[in-house]
């Protein structure tokens, strides 16, 4: 056993920091060779010693996860890094793959995953706990699908039911008893058609609607 | 000291028929109604009806016994005009209730008994209730109708009173129909009338009337000209609490001929008056147009300085109104003001004898002046929005957004700080307990109960962070308003019961916090709304902006319902949302109707 994986812990509790301890403690592939409860003695510490991978909170007081991501994976390519947090929320979870982090894991976690976690990021994989892993193929599913359908021409139901009228040339009043709404409301959803149809003119948004085959 | 003597002298013979008619099990055998023929008298009868006239308006259920009785035994004695009388008073009592059914069958029946005693000027008293009651009700043309059967029995039977009487409650109607000349030429009969049988009060409260025609005609000088000779009837009658009505009109009128300087005079007067008697009311009203008047002059600091002292008043008053009693408060206000109108016809009945003209002469006057005060006050104050009232107005409102701000916001950070602190805080302590008992498990041993553990602090972290949550998304927080509400949308579809989509285009760059947390909650309750009673399956949120106004427009394609039933809505659900469109100085439409969906639209304004 010559080269043991060397982990740098940071939370800012002393409680988490033993307790992953004692989950890695014994362990024959990790070493822990520092531990921190700030961001700041992190940067400190790696002007002197590098490890192969910082495990970190990301609710951090003064500099947080993903600060901390940013700074050690601009300075210190090398150096991997695993988030290790409370929640899975997904905008918490995109903004640390955006900062670059390498696996990120549930604070619900056991020995196993972690250990092996921290094996894969060091083979250079990547580690994502199961829901984590789930919350980030429904972001990329919602942003495939909103790349899809470009956002101009999106009317909706309502709209085009609008669109339709206007064309048979009825008036806001008209199209309000028509649908049982009121006029203003109809007002609202004209200027809403206009914007989304980027046109400005009756002539120009029944030319739209001719070439989306509305009408 | 005469007069007391009589109060006291009546008070003690009423005393006495009640205590006759105190049964009332009115079946009476036969023997027994000619004992009683012998006891009871039309004098008696009178004396109770007088007693009832008096007391009407303080005692509704005393008055209706006492009339009972007087029914009863009028029947039994054959004696037609005590019924008569009785039932109009009764009448009197069960519109005052607003009871108008019973109100209109009292009336009948008295109308019926004068009618068969051929007492013309009866009918008309009657006639002239009906048509108050009404024109109360806001059907001015059967009052008109019922107001001109009054006029023509009292010209047939020469009754010169009930003749003024009825002309000034024909001038009322038509008042209120806006039909100006009408009530003028109404009010003119009933002064000459008043004018001809030397009636003071009559002619105070005439030209008080008339003043306020001329000036709904912006013939000013007229009507003050009018008013001041009202006024000085009144002084010569020391009648304080008219006198302060009268001012009142005076200086509405000079405030609409723009004669600032009168006008101002005109309500410190009232309002010494107003502060001698603690009429609240009366108080208020001057000091907001005495603070009206500061600000048009732009005496913006006397302005303020009023408009502080006038929400003072407002304010003890709305408390008052916030009490446990309101509805007793109400009800009285109410008969009060009711009983104002009626007291006027009281004035004929035998006031002499009764010795209490005044009394009645004070609150006739009131009750009339009341309802012009309204009116003028109305016609006058729209007709009078100037700049300076508009700015008074935007510092009244911006008062309250002040005070809207401080309660929502502290709320807000309230919430933020829970969140953070259960999610940091206890929340973290979790985690690390978590961390520390998942290191207990060893393989190799078979440790239920440790597994147990770890699944209890597991569903207390998820419990934990969904309260969180709930209290505030981080995300609304970090990453705005749109990230929040697509987040919103993942978990409501993740249900399955509602399709939610926010459509992004229009609108996704961050915007003030107040206007994002206050915009995300409105869409929490709104969405709320629809999960709990809209049975709808599919919401839309899109976002507009224009010249600086963000609009949210939420529709949704439930079951809508009848937006009236909001006028009414006790829930906290709606006030709050009202409450944070003000904060936010928008606006809120809603447009529903029953089997048709729900279009909310929400205009916010961006720059301030």
């Amino acid at each position: 056993m010559v080269n043991k994986i060397k982990v740098f812990l940071v939370d800012d509790h002393q409680i988490m920091l033993d307790g992953i301890k004692a989950l890695l403690k014994n362990d024959k592939q990790i070493e822990i060779i520092g531990e921190f409860t700030r961001g700041s003695q992190v940067i400190e510490k790696l002007a002197q010693i590098s490890p192969d991978i910082i495990i970190t909170d990301i609710h951090m007081p003064e500099m947080n996860g993903i600060e901390l991501t940013n700074i050690v994976r601009k300075n210190y390519p090398a150096v991997k890094i695993l988030a290790l947090s409370m929640s899975g929320e997904e905008g918490m979870i995109t903004e640390m793959v955006d900062a670059g982090i390498s696996g990120y894991v549930i604070k619900n976690t056991g020995k196993e995953e972690l250990r092996g976690a921290l094996l894969k990021i060091m083979k250079g994989e990547v580690y994502f706990s199961a829901e984590v892993a789930s919350q980030l193929t429904k972001a990329l599913m919602e942003k495939k699908r909103r790349a899809d359908e470009p956002a101009a021409a999106k009317l909706t139901q309502r709209e085009v039911e609008i669109v339709k009228l206007i064309a048979m040339e009825y008036s806001n009043e008209k199209i309000a008893k028509e649908l049982f709404i009121s006029e203003r409301t109809v007002e609202t959803h004209r200027k809403n058609i206009f914007r989304k149809s980027q046109t400005k003119s009756l002539i120009g948004l029944m030319k739209y609607a001719q070439e989306k085959k509305i009408i | 000291m005469f007069r007391k003597f009589c109060r006291i002298f009546i008070c003690f013979q009423v005393l006495f028929c009640i205590v006759l008619a105190g049964n009332p099990s009115f079946q009476l055998p036969d023997s027994l109604q000619k004992q009683i023929r012998d006891v009871v008298d039309t004098q008696k009868i009178n004396l109770l009806n007088n007693y009832a006239q008096i007391l009407y308006f303080k005692d509704f259920e005393h008055t209706k016994n006492i009339l009972d009785s007087s029914i009863v035994w009028s029947k039994a004695i054959g004696y037609n005009k005590g019924q008569a009388v009785a039932s109009k008073i009764l009448g009197q009592v069960y519109y005052l209730k607003g009871e108008y059914e019973l109100a209109s069958k009292a009336y009948i029946t008295s109308l019926n008994l004068y009618e068969k005693l051929k007492n013309k000027s009866g009918q008309a008293d009657v006639y002239n209730e009906m048509g108050n009651m009404m024109r109360q009700h806001g059907d001015n043309n059967t009052a008109e109708k019922y107001l001109l059967k009054a006029m023509q029995l009292c010209t047939e039977v020469n009754d010169l009173k009930g003749l003024a009487t009825s002309n000034n409650n024909l001038g009322i109607v038509f008042e209120t129909k806006g039909v100006l000349d009408s009530a003028m030429m109404h009010y003119q009969k009933a002064l000459s009338i008043y004018i001809m049988v030397s009636d003071s009060t009559g002619m105070g409260y005439s030209y008080d009337y008339i003043g306020v025609i001329h000036a709904y005609r912006n013939e000013f000088a007229q009507s003050v000209y009018n008013l001041k000779r009202g006024l000085a009837i009144r002084e010569l009658l020391h009648d304080r609490q008219s006198m302060a009505y009268s001012y009142v009109n005076l200086g509405e009128a000079s405030l609409a001929s723009g004669n600032t300087k009168d006008a101002s005079g005109f309500f410190q007067k009232s309002l010494t008056i107003a502060q001698e008697m603690s009429s609240s009311n009366l108080i208020s009203y001057n000091y907001k147009k005495l603070s009206e008047i500061a600000a048009k002059e732009n005496n913006f600091k006397e302005a303020y300085t009023l408009q502080q002292k006038y929400a003072v008043i407002n304010d003890s008053l709305f408390n008052l109104k916030r009490n446990e009693q309101i509805a007793e408060i109400q009800t009285r206000y109410e008969t009060e003001k009711k009983e104002k109108e009626n007291v006027l016809l009281l004035k004929r009945n035998n006031e002499k004898e009764l010795h209490i003209s005044q009394q009645r002469v004070q609150l006739s006057v009131l009750t009339g002046i009341m309802i012009i005060l309204v009116m003028s006050a109305g016609l006058f104050y729209n007709r009078n929005k100037l700049r300076q009232q508009q700015i008074l107005n935007d510092e009244i409102k911006n008062q309250e957004r002040i005070r809207l701000r401080a309660i929502i916001e502290s709320q807000e950070e309230e919430r933020q700080r829970i969140a953070a602190e259960l999610h940091d805080g206890l929340g973290q302590v979790l985690s690390a307990a978590r961390v520390n008992i998942a290191a207990l498990v060893d393989e190799t041993q078979r440790q239920p109960q440790i597994y147990q553990a770890l699944e209890l602090i597991d569903r207390s972290c998820k419990e934990l962070r969904e309260i969180s949550h709930n209290m505030m998304p981080s995300l609304l927080v970090n990453s705005g308003l749109y990230a929040a509400l697509i987040e919103m949308s993942n978990r409501i579809n993740s249900t399955g019961i509602l399709k939610m989509e926010v459509l992004e285009d229009g609108f996704i760059e961050r915007v003030k916090s107040e206007i994002e947390i206050n915009l995300y909650r409105i869409a929490q309750e709104l969405i709320t709304n629809i999960l709990k009673y809209a049975n709808a399956t599919e919401v839309q949120i899109q976002f507009i902006l224009e010249k600086e106004m963000l609009t949210m427009m939420m529709e949704d394609n439930g079951q809508g319902f009848d937006v009236k039933i909001l006028q009414t809505a006790k829930g906290n659900g709606w006030y709050n949302i009202q409450s944070r469109i003000r904060l936010i100085n928008g606006q809120i439409e809603i447009d529903s109707k029953v089997g048709n969906g729900t279009v909310v639209t929400l205009n916010v304004p961006l720059d301030n």
